[in-house]
């Protein structure tokens, strides 16, 4: 390796400039040769005098490299990686823990940073993309919300004096049928203002219009430019081919250009057809006023001020409102409507990770300084191993300068060869992170190594080289001349050592807000786990059942199935309903008789349509009056089963049992007949909330949740709910799983922090454990003579692992004292992140510092125990 | 014809001006100082080269490859404007020591 290396940079340095003096140097020869042939010598003679005359080439070339500065560095240069890649090779330890931790760190952060670039960074690929702006309102919970029916887009666009145009857009997976294909695909459907909005231009053929977009036009659509290439090998005779999504066919009129991916970074476009190419798949799509299925963008007039046209917009929107909220009996405050820039775009998965990627990008950056630190502080180690040679050098005339140049370069090549090794890890990294994304997101955030990438990770290189490598390489270069020759090197490490401990001081510090924001997370996750959200949610399992169009099968088919599950053994219990802690079933406006609400009071209740048996299957306790029974399921509804929290809200202590309140926006009152236990209907996360179930009517297709007659016995319940709705009907179409497996899909993103968090901790852990092992390993070394003398004075052997243990202690301590306070600053940023856990929760920061200390403890203790085998006579001979 | 001998610390005002008078290349200039002084001054081929890598290196003199009188590639050397001044430096030097020579050399004995 070693030849291979210094036959390699003998080649560069000679490449160029030595070609170039060569041939200088011979055609000087060669010039004088023809002067001497035409003074009438013969060639031969003459070539051989001008050779004689010129004198030893070798040597003047030698004299012409000294002259010449390039040629001295690239000398130099190379004296100093050869010396690197010996010491380097010599200590393969150092070596290895150096590139690795350094791969870790610069392929953690590389990954870290394409996301946040992908997600957070990147503005849309269209016409002024600073010109875009996203119309809603901001929620109580202090997020802004878009979405829009196709009726108040409607209203939307009218709002020509102040937008230049508005378009609106919705995304999903879908079967798609293309050129033979047969693959989920994302399929957009976009408003006609789409394409001229966003100034995109078809790639081949053409992008649609406000023309292509009405009731009654043909099926069209355009594809996006990666999918023509991969389905239709970017032919140009795809147009006129047709795509068939959901068996629908849709005849391909253009290919939007390359490059363009939409309004929503992150999910590549696949398909794009017309908003009014959704009445294929749902008829009340554009007249329907609560079917919120679109996003809605808007470009504001030019020379209209921002500020102006929102106020316009917020009056609009209130006035507006009003009437429905009237009617509706809507009590708490409107949202406040608003208009925010959308330049990057809108995407819900950014909603969903911009906060954890930001505290992620924090844990990446500590890593990496955690692995400087701890490679300063073993280069500490060895500068004050080698001042020997050191001092030796200076004496022989090498200038400081130089001293720091070859140390540099070997921090220069360990982080060079992590950079390296980083970015072939980023990739992989991404790919590791990215499994807790939806698929079709996947291919669109992978990693690439992109000239920016690139840079960032030589300028990441070059910066971690600096800061591990400038601190050590100066202490080395101080090494006096005289120093080796007075005195042994042990008694000069003084000053050194503080320098040294102060690093690996914060390096513990570091390690310690990792650890901590690992045990918080950790705790979060578990938390998550642990609450039930009022159900039985390990053991729940469901199906969802639905009818191709044209074979519905006969009324009441679920209440069949369920009917059928009742006489199972397998099934506990069965019932038909929402999946619960799911949410997404709608809600109302609550009245009750009697109770006067606050001007600003929250009455929002929730809504749940179940059938007689629910409760039972879902887990959720009935704590008073009665089940829905089969006399219920009238249309409209008669009776109403709440949960605890609005018998809290509205009834205070009394029983509510017979009382008649309003909760839908049907305005006839209904009586309460039952109250059940509180549940987390919108999902593990959000608070409790008020809920009314009603009595199902009888329906086709709908959810089947069931509870298996043993615990932990899914598998067979699953496959009987199976078999009672084939047996009901062979046309079904089911898709079956357990609740758990949908609430740990919910709760990827918490997988991901804590994962991610808690092995950036055991490495950061792990690294601070290895630079404290280095120092108390150099400290017994340096100081075995005092150890000796100890001993022979009659110390006993747990004294000296007891003395060299606190100190130790005394560095980690140090650690904790000053990451401390950094941990607690950590974990507040980070404190949306959490559930049910205090940032400053008392157990992680303890258990943290545990963790922490023992690992310091066992890092120390081999040394210690070294230096109590150290044998007194052996240390005081030597020398 | 009599020879003499350079004296050390003159080769770099001698090139410099050699390449003042118009871009050469190495050996050129060696003929070119050879001309100049009638062939008094010989310039030893092995120290011409290290001495222009030397001037390059200070910025002094420029290189640029191009084709010589008789067809040949040949690096060529330009005076650069920092060359130029410090030929003016030279010059000045070497005018003040060849002044206080002639004036040790040519003291006439007085009062003696």
């Amino acid at each position: 390796m070693r030849a291979v290396l210094s036959a390699f940079l003998r080649q560069v340095r000679r490449s160029h400039w030595e070609r170039d003096m060569d041939e200088e140097l011979r055609s000087h020869i060669e010039a004088r040769a023809a002067d001497l042939e035409r003074q009438g010598i013969s060639a031969a003679d003459a070539a051989r005098r001008a050779r004689v005359e010129f004198g030893g080439i070798e040597s003047l070339k030698e004299r012409c490299r000294e002259a010449s500065w390039a040629a001295r560095v690239a000398d130099e240069c190379s004296r100093n990686l050869r010396l690197a890649v010996r010491s380097l090779i010599k200590r393969p330890g150092f070596t290895a823990v150096g590139v690795i931790s350094l791969a870790l760190g610069i392929g953690a952060n590389l990954a870290i940073f394409n996301l946040v670039e992908r997600l957070l960074l990147t503005t849309l690929a269209v016409r002024d993309p600073e010109g875009l702006y996203q119309t809603g309102s901001i929620q109580p919970d202090g997020q802004f919300r878009n979405w829009a029916s196709y009726v108040h887009f409607d209203g939307l666009r009218r709002n020509t004096d102040i937008f230049e145009g508005t378009l609106a857009w919705s995304q999903w997976t879908r079967e798609v049928e293309a050129n033979g294909f047969n693959e989920k695909m994302l399929v957009a459907f976009v408003s006609g203002s789409y394409f001229p909005l966003l100034g995109v231009q078809a790639h081949i053929g053409r992008a649609f219009t406000d023309e292509d977009d009405r009731p009654g036009v043909a099926n069209i659509a355009v594809i996006g430019h990666s999918a023509w290439q991969k389905y239709f090998n970017g032919s140009g005779d795809v147009l006129g081919k047709n795509v068939q999504i959901n068996k629908v066919p849709f005849e391909i009129v253009g290919v939007a250009p390359p490059g363009f991916t939409g309004t929503v970074p992150g999910e590549p476009l696949d398909v794009v057809i017309p908003l009014h190419g959704n009445l294929n798949f749902n008829k009340n799509a554009i007249t329907s006023e609560g079917m919120m299925w679109l996003n809605t963008m808007v470009r504001l007039k030019p020379n209209l001020p921002l500020e102006a046209a929102k106020s316009i917009y917020r009056e609009r929107s209130l006035e507006s409102g009003k009437a429905m909220r009237t009617k509706l009996g809507r009590l708490d405050k409107p949202n406040p409507p608003t208009i925010v820039p959308a330049a990057r775009g809108y995407s819900a998965l950014r909603n969903e990770l911009s906060r954890a990627l930001l505290v992620l990008m924090g844990l990446v950056a500590a890593v990496l300084l955690i692995g400087c630190a701890n490679l300063s502080t073993l280069l500490f180690v060895r500068s004050a191993g080698c001042i020997g040679e050191m001092s030796l050098r200076l004496a022989l005339g090498a200038s400081r300068g130089q001293l720091i140049w070859q140390w540099m370069t070997e921090s220069l090549l360990v982080a060079l060869a992590g950079g390296v090794a980083g970015l072939v890890l980023a990739r992989w990294i991404v790919d590791l992170l990215l499994v807790f994304v939806q698929e079709e997101s996947r291919q669109a955030l992978q990693f690439q190594t992109t000239p920016k990438m690139a840079i960032i990770a030589v300028m990441l290189t070059l910066f971690t080289s600096l800061l591990f490598g400038i601190l050590p390489a100066l202490r080395a270069s101080k090494a006096s001349p005289g120093v080796m020759l007075k005195e042994s090197q042990r008694s000069v490490l003084g000053g050194r050592k503080h320098l040294a401990r102060a690093v690996l001081a914060f390096q513990i510090a570091a390690s310690l807000a990792l650890v901590t924001g690992a045990a918080l997370f950790v705790r979060t996750l578990s938390k998550l786990n642990a609450d039930s959200g009022g159900v039985a949610r390990s053991e729940i399992v469901y199906a969802h059942v639905r009818f191709p169009r044209d074979a519905p099968p006969p009324d009441g088919f679920l209440d069949d199935v369920a009917d059928r599950l009742k006489q199972s053994q397998v099934v506990a219990a069965a019932s038909t309903g929402r999946l619960p802690m799911l949410g997404g079933a709608g809600w109302s406006w609550a009245t009750v008789p009697g109770y006067i609400p606050t001007a600003t009071e929250d009455n929002i209740v929730y809504l749940s349509s179940v059938a007689p048996g629910y409760f039972r299957a879902a887990g959720t306790e009935i704590l008073a009056g009665r089940d829905f029974e089969e006399k219920d399921r009238v249309w409209p509804n008669k009776v109403t089963i709440v949960s605890e929290s609005f018998v809290r809200h509205y009834f205070g202590g009394r029983n509510p049992i017979g009382e008649k309140v309003r909760v839908s926006h049907d305005p006839r009152f209904v009586e309460i007949v039952g109250v059940a236990r509180d549940i987390k209907y919108r999902g593990l996360r959000e608070p409790i909330s008020d809920v009314s179930y009603t009595p199902a009517v009888r329906s086709r297709g709908g959810t089947i949740i069931a509870r298996p007659a043993h615990a932990g016995n899914q598998a067979a319940a699953i496959q009987e709910v199976r078999s009672a709705v084939m047996a009901a009907s062979k046309n079904a179409i089911i898709e079956t799983g357990t609740l758990e497996d949908v609430i740990q899909r919910s709760l990827r993103r918490d997988r991901l922090v804590t994962q991610l968090s808690a092995a950036l901790g055991v490495l950061g852990l792990f690294l601070a454990a290895i630079g404290l092992y280095g120092v108390m390993a150099h400290e017994v070394a340096s100081r075995a003579r005092e150890i000796g003398i100890r001993m022979a004075l009659g110390a006993s052997s747990w004294g000296i692992i007891r003395t060299t243990l606190r100190e130790a202690a005394l560095v980690t301590g140090l650690g904790v004292l000053v990451g401390f306070p950094a941990s607690v600053a950590l974990a507040y940023l980070a404190e949306s992140l959490l559930y049910d856990v205090a940032p400053s929760d008392p157990l992680a920061f303890a258990a943290a510092a545990l963790i922490l200390s023992f690992s310091a403890l066992i890092a120390a203790f081999w040394p210690a125990r070294q230096a109590s085998r150290l044998d007194p006579v052996q240390t005081l001979r030597c020398d | 014809m009599q020879k003499a001998e350079l004296l050390p610390g003159t080769l770099n005002m001698l090139i410099l001006k050699a390449v003042s008078l118009g871009p050469e290349h190495g050996y050129g200039v060696l003929l070119r100082i050879e001309q100049m002084t009638n062939q008094v001054l010989t310039i030893d081929q092995g120290a011409l080269y290290p001495a222009l890598y030397r001037l390059e290196d200070k910025g002094w003199v420029s290189t640029k490859w191009g084709i010589s009188e008789n067809n040949r590639r040949a690096k060529y050397y330009t005076l650069t404007a920092a060359g130029r001044k410090r030929l003016g430096t030279e010059i000045d030097g070497w005018n003040r020591l060849a002044a206080a020579i002639a004036i040790v050399i040519n003291a006439k004995p007085e009062g003696v």
